[in-house]
C-alpha cells in the first residue's frame, strides 16, 4: 500500500488560493459576496477543524455509550434541521412523525450495517460507526425532508381528489395511494441518481478520502458500494416511515380531513 | 314515514344550526337557501366528512357515532357540486369508484345504458379531459348511482346542465328514489323544475331551518 501524503502545514495554507481566485471572480463580476464567501470558508474550516479534533477525541474512547450520544446528537441536529428548513408549517403530529421516521429509519439499518455487513468489532468502532452514522443520518434527513415537504403540497393541492375518494367510500390509505406513490419517489430520487452517475460522473467523497488516505481503489469501492446500500435503505426506510405515519395525521379517527398542518 | 337522517341540536361552528330535522326516504329531499346558508354544510355532515360540534346525527335509527365512517360513506354517496374526474376514460373513472366502496364493478353494457339514458358518449372508453363542465357532473352521477347506495346526497347536481338535461335528470332521479326505501337528499337553487318533483324541500337561512314544506307529497306546509 502507498504511504499517505502528510499535508505540511504551508502547503494547506495554499489550498486558499483558491478562496482568492473566488473573491477575485467575485469582484470583477460584482457580485458583491466577497463576504459570503470568505464567511462560508472560514466557517468550513473552523467547523472542519473541531471536528477533527472531535473525531481524533471520540476514535480513542472505547465507550459504546460516547458513540451512541454522538448518533444520538445527529439524529436530533437532523430533525431540527428537517422541522427549520421546512418551507410550510407544520402540526405537531408530523412533527413527531418526523422524529419516529429519523429515530427508527436510521438506527435499524445502521445497527444491520454494522452488525452483519461490516461486522466491526467492537460493534461501536467509532472509526467506522461515526462517518457511517453521518452519511445514513444525513441522507435519510434530505429524503425525510423531500418527502414531508411533498406529502403536505399533496393534501393541499390534492385536497379535492382526496375529498371526492372519500365520498365514495374509500379508506383514507386508499384515497391517497397515488400520491404516496409519487411522494416517495420524488423523495428518494436524489438518492438513486447519485448511484446512477457514481464512478463514472463523480467519485464519491468517501472513496475519495480512502484512497487518498492510501487505500486500493478497489477496497475503496468495495467500501462505497456497501455504504451506499446503507444509505438507500436507511433513507427508503426513513421516506417510507414519515409518508406512511405522516399521511394519518392529515385525518381524524372519523377518516375525515382535518386542517391541522 | 321512515326517517332516513334525523339531527338533534345538532351545530356546526356558526355555519349551522338544526333544533331537530327528520329526512325521509322515498322522495326527493331538496335543501336550498341562499349562498352561504349551509347548504353544503348539511350535506357533508351527512356524508360525514364533517361531524357536528353539538348534538346528535342518526342515520336509519344508528347514532352516526357509532357507525364505521367509511362503511357509512360506501352506503351514503356524496356528489359534490364541482365532482373530481380522475384521470382516465369514462370506464375507469367508474371502475375506481367500485375500488373505493369495494365492490364488483358493472358490465360494461350497464354503465352504456347508463351513460345513454344521461346523455353522454357511449363509449366508456372515451377519456374525460374532453368532457364539459354539465358532462362531467353527469358522470359523477352515474359513478355515484352505479355503487346502488341506500342514500345519495346530491350538490347542484343540475347546476350546469339546460333544461332538457335537468329534466332527464330530474326524472332518473324521482324514479331512483321510488325504490327500494331509498332516499336523496338534494341541494338545489330550487327552480319549479325541481320543486315539482320534491317530496319536502327544506329552505335554510343562515344555517337555520327557515321553513319546512313538505306540500308535494302530503299538502301540508309547516314552518319549522
Amino acid at each position: 500500500m502507498p504511504e499517505q501524503l502528510s499535508i505540511e502545514t504551508w502547503r494547506l495554507a495554499a489550498s486558499y488560493l483558491f478562496l482568492v481566485l473566488l473573491l477575485l471572480m467575485s469582484y470583477l463580476l460584482r457580485l458583491g459576496r466577497g463576504l459570503d464567501f470568505f464567511v462560508a470558508t472560514v466557517r468550513m474550516t473552523i467547523q472542519l477543524v473541531l471536528a477533527g479534533y472531535l473525531l481524533d477525541m471520540v476514535f480513542g474512547q472505547n465507550n459504546p455509550l460516547v458513540t451512541l450520544l454522538i448518533l444520538f446528537c445527529m439524529q436530533i441536529f437532523a430533525i431540527y434541521t428537517i422541522i427549520s428548513r421546512l418551507k410550510e408549517k407544520i402540526s405537531i403530529q408530523l412533527k413527531r412523525m418526523v422524529v419516529v421516521a429519523i429515530f427508527l429509519g436510521t438506527s435499524a439499518p445502521l445497527a444491520y450495517f454494522m452488525l452483519v455487513v461490516i461486522a466491526a468489532d467492537p460493534w461501536y468502532e467509532p472509526r467506522y460507526f461515526i462517518p457511517i452514522a453521518g452519511m445514513t443520518v444525513g441522507n435519510s434527513m434530505t429524503g425525510i425532508a423531500l418527502g414531508v415537504e411533498r406529502l403536505v403540497q399533496v393534501f393541499k393541492v390534492g385536497r379535492a381528489r382526496i375529498e371526492e375518494a372519500l365520498m365514495l367510500g374509500a379508506t383514507p390509505q386508499m384515497a391517497v395511494s397515488d400520491f404516496l406513490g409519487e411522494t416517495f419517489s420524488a423523495a428518494i430520487i436524489p438518492t438513486i441518481n447519485s448511484m446512477l452517475g457514481m464512478g463514472l460522473v463523480f467519485i464519491p467523497g468517501m472513496m475519495t478520502g480512502q484512497i487518498l488516505a492510501g487505500s486500493s481503489a478497489v477496497e475503496a469501492i468495495k467500501y462505497q458500494i456497501v455504504i451506499m446500500m446503507g444509505i438507500t435503505g436507511s433513507v427508503s426506510l426513513a421516506v417510507y416511515l414519515v409518508i406512511q405515519l405522516g399521511y394519518r395525521t392529515f385525518f381524524n379517527d372519523r377518516a375525515q380531513l382535518v386542517d391541522n398542518n | 314515514m321512515q326517517a332516513v337522517f334525523k339531527l338533534q341540536n345538532a351545530t356546526y361552528g356558526r355555519i349551522l344550526k338544526i333544533p331537530e330535522l327528520i329526512i325521509p326516504a322515498g322522495a326527493l329531499f331538496t335543501v336550498t337557501g341562499k349562498s352561504g346558508s349551509g347548504k353544503t354544510t348539511l350535506l357533508k355532515l351527512l356524508n360525514n366528512l364533517i361531524s357536528c360540534d353539538e348534538g346528535d346525527l342518526y342515520y336509519r335509527g344508528s347514532n352516526i357515532k357509532s357507525l364505521d365512517p367509511v362503511a357509512l360513506r360506501r352506503r351514503v354517496v356524496m356528489v359534490p357540486q364541482a365532482p373530481f374526474i380522475f384521470p382516465g376514460s369514462l370506464e375507469e373513472n367508474i371502475r375506481l369508484a367500485f375500488y373505493f366502496s369495494r365492490k364488483e364493478p358493472p358490465a360494461k353494457e350497464q354503465i352504456k345504458e347508463l351513460l345513454a339514458s344521461f346523455d353522454l358518449p357511449v363509449d366508456p372508453l372515451q377519456d374525460t379531459h374532453n368532457l364539459s363542465g354539465g358532462e362531467k357532473q353527469r358522470l359523477a352521477l352515474i359513478r355515484a348511482l352505479l355503487l346502488e347506495p341506500e342514500t345519495l346526497l346530491l350538490d347542484e347536481p343540475t347546476a350546469a346542465l339546460d333544461d332538457e338535461n335537468t329534466e332527464i335528470v330530474l326524472r332518473y332521479l324521482t324514479d331512483w328514489v321510488n325504490r327500494d326505501g331509498r332516499a336523496l337528499v338534494m341541494v338545489s337553487h330550487a327552480g319549479e323544475q325541481v320543486k315539482a318533483k320534491s317530496g319536502t324541500v327544506l329552505i335554510l337561512n343562515n344555517g337555520q331551518v327557515e321553513n319546512l314544506h313538505q306540500s308535494a307529497v302530503k299538502g301540508v306546509d309547516r314552518h319549522a
